[in-house]
């Protein structure tokens, strides 16, 4: 009888024991970049959810795969200088192994000179400007399609789908908005559509009245104008009270937010995305209906974007060996080029020598606004 | 062309307008107190977000929402009046100019905190009506700035040049010792000239948030521009600011016609300048002032 | 004309003073070279940037708000001399430095006949004038999206003796450790001189100082122009250190910062003010926590300095000393009345 207790309480212990959590599950540090206010403090707190949703995700399987990640953030405002100094204060102060982030480009690309100088792994999940897979940085990966890929699809919707004639394009004068726009005019211009103006303006512009002044006598079909999502409702707004019909055009910056400061002024923008949750894709799908349960929301494409780059960064690092040995970060680096096909929520993720994600079918999706409605235009 | 030109010489007078409402508010406390308030932008913003908050959180009116910004206004002019200028009476100058810089910092950021620096849309009635005026189309709500500013214009002349307290204000004005010597009471002077002040600057944020986006910086560019327009139309001069005022906004807005938008901004402080140099009295004062 | 007792450094004063240096020289020995060295590092940055602040507005009683538009002007000058036109560092401080006080002369010719706050809106415009400038003329500043890689010194060689290079913090701590302690003695020695008798006889009393025959304006002048060298030699510094300058640090709120430090150390104070910009540039990183309210915090100090203890923490100082000494040793220390 004691024999059989002691049997039964040892295996109980044993059974206690592995079901514990890991002790001394390998804890990887991650610093995530994101703008948390000023006026792009939408697109980092989107980011945020996505990323923490994955996050749990990740850690619950803790026990099976020997490693953890711990995410510090800090606030860039979307700002080249805060985010070059956020990047340093991440890596000096918090020690972190991987970073991910810079939600602008002007601001990825100053805390991509901070990190290649420390030599550190380091993920873009939402800035599209080409020059940051293409300065030789043997430390980023880019897990979204970038601006030419972008241009290219806007392009084929406004002329061959839309059979649109004259545009008009409002642009952000950073390394964004300038590169965005030059492939898209380009583009259009080959497939003779006729471009009557061209706008540049700064990321603090809010007053439209002098610029659609200027827009409406030249009389374009649409305005192509990837800005903010403030500054656009305010464009779209301006436009309406002058009398000008013509719908905006976006690649991927308006969010809810801009259909809603805008009203019935958004209604026939036709812009890109990367996710919609009304995705066929089977993981997009998933997400979504987790997303939905944690926060009572709809993700959209700043969620998904966020979510992927965690995931593929947790793909590598079990790739790597870090359940066993920790971070390694050749390892890690290897692992990260090696990425083939991994099933992300907005289309499979495999990388070219660049650390450029493949732009693959249905990775851009486009919708239009009608008169309040979402339609997805495939 | 010449559309476009009617379509920014209309929206110049809209700028204008708002431009001399606020500036009033500030040469007003200047005449009086000898002493320019840093913070008259701050008024204005807060101006703004009470009556947005009025109008989106507990549904009021605009018109209701209106008055209720310039009544909030009016408030926190006192307490900036009690708060940094009052204690600071007998200080050197230098101290309630800081101290005036000091609250607008204060405030700014205090609204950051509160109120997020999310940009937040005033929605009255108004901003999506157009109004048409031959080929030209403005939305109600700018119209609406415009005639509801000249009210305001009218009814501080009014004030000033028919009223007790106005005869009061003018002569503390002048000679503040004589005045008080002669019975007034130069302290609710002080604090109708203040609340007066706010109410105007106050005015101008609920009139001018439904056209641009709230934020808690919203203030700044109104300050300097206003700052501008006092020293154009000569400290404490209520006719030259209101010349100043429209002349400013005119200029800006004719000016975009030409120039990219960022060198709009420039052209007030050029002039501001420009008028220091050369006619520090103001470009329309009749006679000097001391500039000490 | 009875001024402030010739050399007024007390025992205590001394001992607080050496002993600061002292913990200064072995700094970063005791807390590494990591995030919190760059701290300090940036510190003394400020320090050099309010005490050229406290000249023209501790010792003159001038309120000038140029001041962070003149440390834009060396920041991007420096950087633009080594990066565009490969000048040595050595040689582009000093340029920079002259520059912004060139600039300063200028902005000064224009408004320093012109009082108080009309000064005070004359300044502030100059300021964003220079800020327009930085950020809206890209092909020269790269306006928002930063001038980055700026880099660091070129090594100082000494031939046969000493090669110094400036590629690890601690090396470039020591160098701006070094430039603070210059700052420092230059504005010593101005304080005790008849320069800046002069200048404080302009704060205390314009009109008085005209009549017995000091020339105000260029006294004022020279104090502007003196400033605008301790701004631009500051900018340059600091370009050189954080490697990375934007025009939205120039901006005329960020004079705010260097206002508040030389008003609360106490105008015309010199420890008062290394103190005051020491705490304000660690304080906020130490309590990141409140880091939010930190712009709330220095306005709402501003106007609380103004009110309740207008000579900063220098006069606090003072006034606790004056309590604590008998009045026997006053009198003996002040002379007869």
């Amino acid at each position: 009888m004691k024999r059989l207790g002691l049997g039964l309480t040892v295996i109980a212990a044993i059974a206690l024991l592995g079901s514990a959590p890991v002790l001394g599950a390998n804890k990887i540090k991650l610093g995530y970049l994101l703008p948390l206010s000023g006026g792009g403090a939408e697109y980092g707190q989107r980011q945020l959810r996505g990323a923490t949703l994955a996050l749990e995700e990740v850690n619950a399987q803790e026990a099976q795969t020997g490693f953890g990640i711990e995410m510090t953030t800090a606030d860039t405002k979307c700002v080249p200088l805060e985010g070059s100094n956020a990047a340093e204060r991440l890596a000096e102060r918090d020690r972190v192994s991987i970073m991910v982030g810079g939600s602008c480009s002007p601001e990825a690309i100053a805390a991509l000179r901070v990190t290649r100088r420390l030599e550190m792994p380091h993920v873009v999940p939402t800035a599209a400007a080409v020059s940051i897979t293409e300065e030789g940085n043997p430390y980023v990966f880019r897990t979204i399609p970038h601006n030419h890929h972008l241009a290219e699809q806007l392009a084929d919707t406004i002329a061959d789908k839309l059979k649109l004639k004259r545009i008009a394009t409002v642009y952000l004068n950073d390394d964004f908005g300038i590169d965005l726009n030059t492939a898209v005019t380009k583009r259009l211009a080959a497939k003779g559509v006729q471009i009557v103006a061209q706008e540049g303006v700064e990321r603090t512009t809010m007053d439209f009245f002098s610029i659609v002044a200027k827009l409406k006598p030249l009389n374009p079909q649409a305005v192509i104008a990837p800005v903010f999502n403030k500054p656009a409702a305010q464009l779209a707004r301006t436009m309406r009270e002058q009398g000008m019909a013509a719908p905006l055009m976006d690649t991927v910056m308006f969010t809810a937010e801009f259909h809603d400061l805008a009203g019935p002024a958004a209604h026939g923008t036709v812009q890109n995305l990367f996710f919609h949750h009304t995705t066929r894709n089977p993981q997009g799908k998933t997400f979504a209906e987790r997303f939905k349960t944690k926060y009572n929301d709809f993700p959209g494409n700043f969620e998904a974007e966020a979510y992927d780059a965690i995931w593929v960064i947790a793909d590598a690092l079990k790739r790597s060996g870090a359940g066993k040995s920790g971070f390694d970060k050749n390892a890690f680096l290897r692992a990260m080029r090696e990425t083939k096909a991994f099933p992300g929520v907005m289309g499979p993720v495999t990388f070219d020598a660049k650390g450029q994600v493949l732009p693959a079918e249905g990775k851009i999706t486009v919708i239009h606004n009608k008169d309040g409605k979402v339609e997805v235009m495939e | 062309m010449t559309e476009r030109a009617l379509v920014q010489l209309l929206s110049g007078l809209v700028t204008g307008s708002v431009y001399t409402v606020t500036a009033l508010g500030l040469t007003m406390v200047y005449g009086i107190l000898n002493l320019m308030n840093f913070a008259h932008g701050e008024v204005f913003m807060v101006g703004a977000y009470v009556g947005y908050f009025l109008a989106s959180t507990y549904g009021a009116s605009y018109p209701v929402a209106f008055l209720g910004a310039m009544l909030g206004a009016v408030l926190l002019g006192l307490l900036i009046e009690a708060v940094g200028f009052r204690p600071l009476r007998d200080a050197p100058q230098l101290a309630p100019l800081i101290a005036s810089l000091g609250i607008s910092i204060f405030l700014q950021n205090l609204a950051l905190l509160v109120w997020s620096p999310t940009p937040r849309m005033f929605q009255t009635p108004y901003v999506n009506q157009v109004v048409h005026l031959g080929v030209i189309s403005l939305s109600g709500q700018r119209v609406l700035v415009f005639v509801v500013s000249l009210l305001l214009i009218a009814a501080l002349y009014v004030i000033v040049q028919r009223t007790a307290l106005g005869k009061a204000m003018r002569a503390t004005a002048l000679d503040a010792e004589a005045a008080s010597l002669m019975g007034i009471n130069i302290r609710w002077v002080v604090v109708a000239t203040f609340a007066l002040g706010s109410a105007l600057a106050g005015a101008a944020g609920a009139l001018v948030g439904p056209i641009v986006l709230l934020s808690p910086f919203m203030g700044i560019p109104v300050i300097l521009k206003a700052f501008a327009v006092v020293i154009m139309g000569g400290f404490g001069n209520i006719q030259g600011t209101i010349v100043a005022g429209f002349l400013l906004g005119i200029v800006e807005s004719l000016a975009a016609l030409a120039l990219p938008s960022v060198y709009i901004d420039i052209i007030a402080f050029v002039m501001l300048i420009g008028t220091l140099l050369v006619r520090p009295t103001g470009l329309f004062a009749e006679h000097l002032e001391e500039n000490v | 004309m009875r001024s402030e007792p010739r050399r007024g450094l007390s025992p205590a004063a001394v001992t607080l003073g050496l002993g600061s240096l002292g913990g200064a020289l072995v700094l970063p020995w005791v807390i590494g070279s990591g995030y919190y060295l760059q701290l300090y590092t940036l510190a003394y940055v400020n320090v050099i940037l309010a005490l050229g602040l406290n000249i023209i507005l501790g010792f003159t009683g001038q309120l000038a708000l140029a001041h962070a538009g003149l440390f834009g002007v060396g920041a991007y000058t420096s950087a633009l001399l080594v990066m565009r036109l490969g000048v040595s560092f050595w040689l582009a401080l000093p340029i920079s430095a002259a520059f912004a006080a060139v600039v300063g002369g200028a902005i000064g010719v224009s408004s320093l006949r012109l009082k108080g706050h009309y000064l005070a809106i004359a300044t502030a415009g100059f300021g964003i004038i220079i800020y327009q400038i930085f950020a809206n003329w890209i092909s020269l500043t790269r306006g928002a999206a930063a001038l980055s890689d700026i880099p660091v010194p070129t090594p100082l060689i000494v031939p046969g003796l000493v090669r110094i290079t400036f590629e690890t913090r601690t090396a470039i701590y020591y160098l701006i450790l070094a430039a603070t302690l210059l700052a420092v003695f230059v504005i010593w020695r101005l304080k005790y001189s008849r320069v800046g008798d002069a200048l404080v006889a302009i704060r205390e009393d314009e009109v008085a100082a005209e009549v017995i025959g000091v020339n105000t304006f260029r006294y004022k002048l020279l104090a502007f122009v003196l400033s605008a060298c301790y701004a631009g030699a500051a900018g340059s510094l600091y370009a050189h250190y954080t490697r990375i300058i934007a025009p939205e640090m120039f901006h005329l709120f960020e004079t705010v910062g260097s206002l508040l430090m030389v008003v609360s150390g106490g105008l015309g104070s010199i420890g008062g003010v290394i103190a005051t910009s020491i705490f304000f540039t660690i304080a906020p990183e130490v309590l990141r926590e409140v880091k939010d309210y930190r712009m709330v915090a220095y306005g709402a100090l501003l106007v609380v300095v103004m009110v309740f203890l207008p000579e900063g923490v220098a006069g606090g100082i003072r006034r606790v000393r004056r309590w604590v000494q008998p009045r026997a040793k006053l009198e003996a220390s002040v002379g007869p009345a």
